[in-house]
């Protein structure tokens, strides 16, 4: 069983690897909105497959090294044989997509979600009028 | 009054299937109990619009799993499928689905069922009057440009519900049409807002009273009429743990009651004449199989659910992937399966770029294909309004080692879990890479740069669930053309389990709630 700063810090290097901040333009990630909590919160216990990752500090730069082709490259050899790591990646990237990341600790919606700013989203499309007339 | 006598007609589930055999039930003067593992919940009030908080598998609202969320979900095992979508609550997956409601290929009856398709047209007409079903007059920007890649590729529009040749078409559309009003609100707005939530809860138009919700499902087309009749006992919290029979001097069964189990943890009979299972594809064998009821070799085998797959590429202009109804527009390919138009938010386009193999299973029109996470997901992310999402739904073949058995290890409340297996046949993968190249072909027609097509090689995703209690002889099935067991004297199937044939990858919801009517209706007349 390992200890809960270990468990930490391997979330938090998986948060990385999956949806890394870009050091070009210095988007935040997930490691920088603390998906780790999020992913502890619904895979308490998650089994990576083996998967050895190296923890990172949360600076953009060293991000965009744990996200290099060669992490993506061993998630994906791991990806269709481990349940969890595939569990962990997913909830990684929902932290960051999903309007979670734009809610407070009460779960209300206080600014545009982290990744509907990247995809250019403006949330859901509201009482718009016939389309293609 | 209900509740005051031994019921005509007892339902396990008040999903898709179940609700329709109430409202048919009811509506015939049966004195009608359904019993529903969920809660009945109201769009405009328990409806969020927050995805994760609706979807979440854990302790989302349309999870499968008891009302209460800080409760654990039910669970089940999985074998080759990276996740299964099951809701629980009246009207089931009918919350977290996107309203397609295509009739099955005419083809796909001609292999397994025990009635050819023109014998269902009736009971398919009857239900697209009833939820209703319409056909989309406008589209959205994604449906626009998949349809114009279907025309430049020289397929035919086709008219009419009847599927039997290569063509596209408008999809039919659970959903009510488009609204023209400049505000989401009822009732200046009557009908779809183009929100593009439909999976996570359609709560539009805002305010809208149940009958007029946009989503046309179980819960809104058919409970509020069969509650109406004052004939309705519709128990929610409810979750089913099994079925008392008796052996019969014929040497059958006869269903005496169900066991269900309150969420207070006691657990209570109800009896009644004739006993319903409409608690879908998985639920259903895996109460059967509980009780301990008779197995001709085909209970829970058999198993289909379209392999899913999707294919995207991104076009020079904006094609808002969100906006509109989820799926206005299809293109079937009768003897592979069909590929469709799919309105995808971030969140999901993100979790399905992170849902494909992690290995590459071949080449093809694609420039890439599976896992994609990292730099690489955030840069196709950076695309997403200028990417146009199709789905690939394939006519799966039918292999008897897929199914649902009870688990020889967990348990939970409902007692051993449901042990799924979904691996598809070398032919269903091929019929799957066929299509993918289809799609693949439509979008570089619809002007997706062709270095940018992208097939996603979904891991087992399972979202359309069928064929685990077969309708067909006693050789090859497990109830008859009327919905019976062949084992018992009084219990029925009326859910997406008895389908033999997975329609040829047409969504299953309509063919199924036309099966439901069908079926009440027989169930009627052996009460007469």
């Amino acid at each position: 069983m390992s200890s809960t700063s270990e468990r930490s810090d391997a979330l938090r290097a998986l948060a990385a690897a999956v949806v890394p901040g870009l050091a070009e333009d210095a988007t935040p990630g997930a490691e920088d909105i603390g998906a780790e909590v999020f992913i502890g919160h619904y895979l308490p216990e998650p089994d990576l497959g083996g998967l050895e990752l190296d923890p990172k500090p949360a600076d953009s730069d060293l991000s965009e090294a744990a996200a290099s082709p060669d992490v993506v490259q061993r998630l994906a050899r791991r990806v269709d044989c481990c349940p969890g790591l595939r569990h962990a990646t997913l909830l990684a990237i929902a932290a960051v997509y999903s309007s979670w990341s734009g809610t407070d600790g009460r779960g209300n919606l206080v600014g545009d979600p982290l990744g509907w700013s990247l995809a250019g989203y403006d949330g859901p499309a509201r009482g718009r009028g016939p389309l293609g007339a | 009054m209900p509740g005051t006598r031994k019921p005509d007609v007892v339902v396990i589930g008040g999903g898709t299937a179940g609700m329709v055999v109430a409202a048919e039930s009811t509506a015939r003067g049966l004195g009608t109990v359904v019993l529903e593992a969920g809660a009945w919940r109201h769009p405009q009030r328990d409806f969020s619009g927050d995805e994760w908080d609706m979807l979440h598998p854990a302790d989302g609202v349309l999870r499968w799993g008891p009302t209460d969320r800080a409760e654990p979900p039910y669970l089940r095992e999985l074998e080759g499928l990276g996740a299964v979508f099951q809701a629980a609550g009246v009207g089931g997956t009918g919350n977290m689905g996107w309203g397609a409601s295509p009739r099955g290929m005419v083809r796909s009856f001609e292999r397994g069922w025990p009635f050819g398709y023109r014998h269902l047209i009736e009971w398919y007409e009857r239900i697209e009057e009833a939820l209703p079903v319409r056909i989309p007059e406008a589209l959205a920007p994604k449906d626009e440009a998949f349809l114009e890649g279907c025309r430049r590729l020289g397929l035919d529009h086709l008219l009419g519900p009847d599927t039997d040749k290569i063509g596209w078409r408008f999809q039919p559309n659970a959903i009510l049409p488009l609204t023209a009003a400049a505000t989401p609100t009822f009732p200046e707005a009557d009908g779809c807002t183009a929100c593009g939530g439909c999976i996570s809860g359609c709560r539009q138009p805002e305010n809208a009273p149940l009958e007029r919700t946009a989503m046309r499902n179980g819960a809104t087309s058919f409970a509020p009429g069969a509650y109406a009749t004052g004939l309705l006992d519709l128990r929610t919290d409810c979750q089913v743990v099994g079925i008392v029979a008796e052996p019969t001097s014929e040497g059958l069964h006869r269903v005496r009651a169900v066991r269900y189990r309150t969420q207070d943890g006691k657990v209570i009979e109800q009896d009644g004449e004739r006993f319903v299972l409409t608690a879908g594809a998985i639920e259903s064998p895996r109460i059967y199989l509980a009780s301990g009821l008779p197995d001709n070799g085909w209970v829970g085998r058999g198993l289909t659910t379209h392999a899913l797959d999707l294919v995207a590429g991104v076009l020079p202009e904006e094609v808002d992937p969100s906006v509109g109804q989820v799926s206005m527009a299809r293109c079937d390919f009768p003897g592979f399966g069909s590929v469709f138009s799919l309105g995808l938010t971030p969140l999901l386009a993100a979790l399905a770029y992170g849902s494909g193999h992690g290995i590459s299973h071949g080449h093809g029109p694609w420039a890439t294909d599976g896992f994609v996470v990292g730099a690489d997901l955030k840069r196709r992310m950076e695309k997403w309004r200028r990417t146009l999402f199709v789905g690939v739904s394939v006519d799966d073949e039918v292999d008897g080692s897929n199914g649902v058995r009870l688990s020889s290890g967990a348990s939970d409340t409902a007692g051993p879990v449901p042990s799924i297996r979904y691996v598809p046949t070398d032919e269903t993968l091929r019929r799957r890479d066929w299509l993918a190249r289809r799609a693949s072909e439509i979008l570089v027609e619809a002007g997706a740069d062709p270095a940018s097509v992208h097939r996603f090689d979904l891991l087992g995703l399972g979202l359309h669930l069928h064929g685990t209690l077969r309708m067909g002889g006693e050789g090859n099935g497990v109830v008859s053309a009327e919905g019976r067991f062949h084992s018992t004297t009084n219990l029925y199937c009326a859910d997406a389990s008895i389908l033999p044939t997975s329609l040829g990858g047409a969504d299953p919801a309509l063919t199924v709630q036309a099966c439901a009517s069908m079926i009440s209706e027989r169930i009627a007349a052996t009460l007469d």
